[in-house]
């Protein structure tokens, strides 16, 4: 006890450089649990918006992914139904699960042929009202829930596509797209004309006057067997995808259409089912019991369970760098810490050597001069780390309240900007703890010297 | 011996049951037979070549053509054609390989010697999707039904008798899910063909025109293929120089691309 009040009365002689120290730890755990804040801020917010998105985990025939992007009908699941209705019964997944619905994927080109435009996209065939189940789930708390799902209660012809798509379709203006300025006009073409006897043919070949209103595309697809296939859709909405490549390919549509499209003469089939559970801590658990599930159900079709890590590297390598980012950054602050407190207590040690000679010759053994230096360093580091975290906690709120929003890495709506400081004590306690001792390590070696002085040397120290 | 008037009644017999067969034809011909007799007018039953001027029209003008010649002949597992198609115009193509092979589609190209399969999606466009309506037997892949005896107008604009037949996808190879064609009374000349996706909807109009003898019978030597999505857009397709040609089955191989020599 007396080394504690000791170490304070020491630590006040010189105020302004104690404070100096202390407010460098202060910044320091500051900024290092801001940004673990900002870092969880990303991670979650990607982790919902994926879960949204795609579930938890995906079935999928084995291949599908690793083989399926050219020709994803290919690899199919045939029998779905079955499989789905076995898990909402399975007594274990029953009570896991929050949403499990069918997804149909496939290659197509879409085409707006008033305007004489067409472009490849990947399709997906969905069930709406499970799409929408699915964009409420929110096990993080983030404040904003995705808005309501546009193809939710639309027309069985309606779809949506990529802004980008929209774009190379020339819809803008009839989906009210900003930022996007018509293209340059195409040469007409000068070549001969058509013979007017071909011409009356065609002309006679014109079909109707479609009902006008609203964008409407034609999608040609063709089945695994080659036999063309075409549908006109109504596009309700454009969304925008958060990259360029996803954006320009994208177009959702209602599963029924979709299968219609595909399989036409044959039995429907989709290409992935969609699990998504209630809390992604249980996610291997429910993982294994798929599997397990699978076998008993499906016998004949090499299927495979995926998690939405394994479907979406670019999550787990943005985790990654984050990661990697925020190791960085503690060690920076660690060693900046290190020579801080170093600095301090080795001119402390230097300034009081007339001190430690005396204490010595009254008969302080060098295990109390060194207690002495290491309670006052880590009597810093306690009072910066603490306040700093109180400091990051507090102005964290302040920031959570001020609204702002952010586009976070492959997302295509602005997110609010969030400092997810409290609640995440592991990183609070990890980054408090690490910098007391790292101060208490530093003062150790200026300790150690004080108490290996030759006390009359000391006491002759000028 | 026998007594000659028995003969005479048995002779009288036959001549009136075949008098009957015929009455029973002519009122309701054999539809599968006449879509049969169509595919016989627009291929030769042998091994043939023949030369194929394509001219493609987008709103009237005319942006693009090419020629190329078309070695086709039936192969022995199916009663399907096979084609091996050789550009020669424009020079940027000439000598690249189109190979059909039942559903499988190949492109060659000499300068890099690869061969590329052409998935299904990648024929949905262009005219490689036209090549499904020119050289295939239709009488294989479709149920045909007749629907109407009526008079239409050819691609001259004539006026015509034609049957009018409902063709559906028999089996799971055939490209459309629903064909009607128009095939002339007096000849089996095809004169107009409508083709269908399974959504119902019409991809293509075909007009058959320009017959001239060829081989040994009147085939048309012309073809006004118009998108159905994309009416603006016409393909004009003509035939010449029909010949017959001893075609070896080991030129529908994709192996055999890179080492095919035109005479």
């Amino acid at each position: 006890m007396i080394d504690l009040s000791l170490a304070i009365r020491n630590l006040l002689r010189n105020r302004r450089r104690s404070f100096a120290t202390f407010f460098a730890l202060a910044l320091g755990t500051a900024a290092i649990l801001l940004f673990g804040g900002y870092r969880k801020n990303i991670e979650y917010t990607m982790h919902t918006a994926y879960v949204r998105d795609g579930g938890h985990l995906q079935i999928q025939h084995r291949d599908l992914f690793l083989y399926g992007s050219g020709n994803p009908t290919k690899y199919s699941i045939a029998g779905y139904e079955a499989i789905i209705s076995a898990i909402s019964r399975d007594e274990v997944l029953g009570k896991m699960v929050t949403v499990i619905t069918p997804t149909l994927q496939f290659g197509g080109i879409a085409s707006n042929f008033s305007a004489g435009v067409s472009r490849t996209v990947v399709g997906l065939g969905i069930v709406a009202s499970d799409r929408n189940n699915m964009r409420t789930w929110n096990e993080f708390g983030l404040p904003r829930a995705s808005p309501h799902f546009a193809l939710d209660g639309a027309a069985a012809d309606a779809a949506i596509v990529g802004t980008g798509v929209a774009r190379v379709l020339l819809l803008c203006e009839s989906l009210n797209i900003d930022n996007c300025p018509k293209p340059e006009e195409e040469q007409p073409a000068s070549g001969a004309a058509l013979p007017t006897d071909i011409a009356q043919l065609a002309a006679r070949e014109a079909p109707r006057a479609k009902a006008a209103g609203g964008a409407r595309i034609e999608l040609l697809a063709s089945s695994s067997g080659g036999a063309p296939n075409v549908v006109s859709l109504a596009i309700v909405n454009a969304e925008r995808q958060g990259f360029k490549e996803l954006d320009e390919i994208y177009l959702m549509l209602q599963l029924p259409q979709a299968q219609r499209l595909i399989y036409g003469r044959t039995s429907p089939k989709v290409t992935a089912i969609m699990v998504q559970i209630k809390h992604s801590g249980q996610i291997d658990e429910a993982k294994e019991r798929l599997v397990g599930l699978l076998e008993a159900q499906a016998r004949g079709q090499s299927l495979a369970v995926l998690d939405f890590r394994e479907l979406n590297p670019f999550f787990v390598q943005t985790v990654q760098l984050f990661d990697t980012i925020f190791g960085f950054i503690f060690a920076l602050i660690a060693s900046i810490v290190l020579f801080t407190v170093g600095n301090t207590m080795s001119t402390a040690v230097m300034e009081r050597t007339v001190e430690i000679g005396t204490i010595r010759a009254m008969g302080l053994r060098r295990r109390g001069v060194q207690r002495l230096f290491v309670v006052e360093g880590m009597l810093l580091g306690v009072a910066g780390t603490v306040s700093g975290a109180v400091f990051a906690i507090l102005s964290s709120a302040l920031i959570n309240q001020m609204g702002l929003t952010w586009l976070p890495p492959g997302s295509g709506e602005r997110l609010p900007l969030l400092m997810l400081v409290w609640g995440e004590t592991p990183t609070i306690a990890g980054t408090t703890i690490g910098l007391i001792l790292i101060a208490a390590l530093s003062a150790w070696l200026p300790a150690r010297r004080a108490s290996r002085m030759v006390i009359v040397d000391a006491l002759r120290h000028v | 011996m026998m007594d000659p008037g028995r003969v005479m009644n048995i002779r009288a017999r036959i001549l009136a049951s075949l008098l009957w067969v015929a009455a029973v034809a002519q009122a309701a011909p054999d539809a599968q037979r006449i879509l049969a007799a169509s595919d016989a007018v627009r291929n030769p039953g042998r091994p043939f070549s023949v030369t194929v001027a394509l001219t493609e029209f987008q709103d009237g003008k005319r942006v693009d053509s090419s020629s190329m010649v078309t070695y086709s002949r039936t192969l022995a597992q199916d009663a399907q054609f096979a084609s091996l198609v050789r550009f020669i115009a424009p020079a940027r193509d000439t000598g690249k390989l189109m190979l059909k092979n039942g559903q499988d589609l190949w492109f060659f190209d000499p300068s890099t010697k690869a061969s590329v399969r052409l998935s299904p999606q990648q024929r949905l466009l262009g005219q490689a999707s036209n090549g499904d309506v020119v050289t295939v037997n239709l009488a294989r892949d479709y149920r045909a039904g007749l629907a109407a005896e009526e008079d239409i107008q050819d691609g001259e604009r004539k006026t015509r008798r034609a049957y009018k037949l409902e063709l559906d996808a028999a089996t799971d190879d055939a490209t459309y899910s629903r064909i009607e064609l128009w095939v002339g009374t007096e000849n089996s000349w095809p004169l107009k063909g409508r083709f269908f996706a399974d959504s119902g909807r019409l991809l293509k109009t075909v007009y058959y025109r320009r017959f001239a003898s060829e081989l040994g019978t009147e085939r048309p030597t012309e073809l006004v293929i118009i998108d159905g999505l994309n009416p603006g857009s016409v393909t004009v397709m003509r035939l010449s120089d029909y010949a017959s040609k001893n075609i070896p089955s080991s030129w529908f191989q994709r192996d055999y691309l890179p080492r095919f020599q035109p005479e």
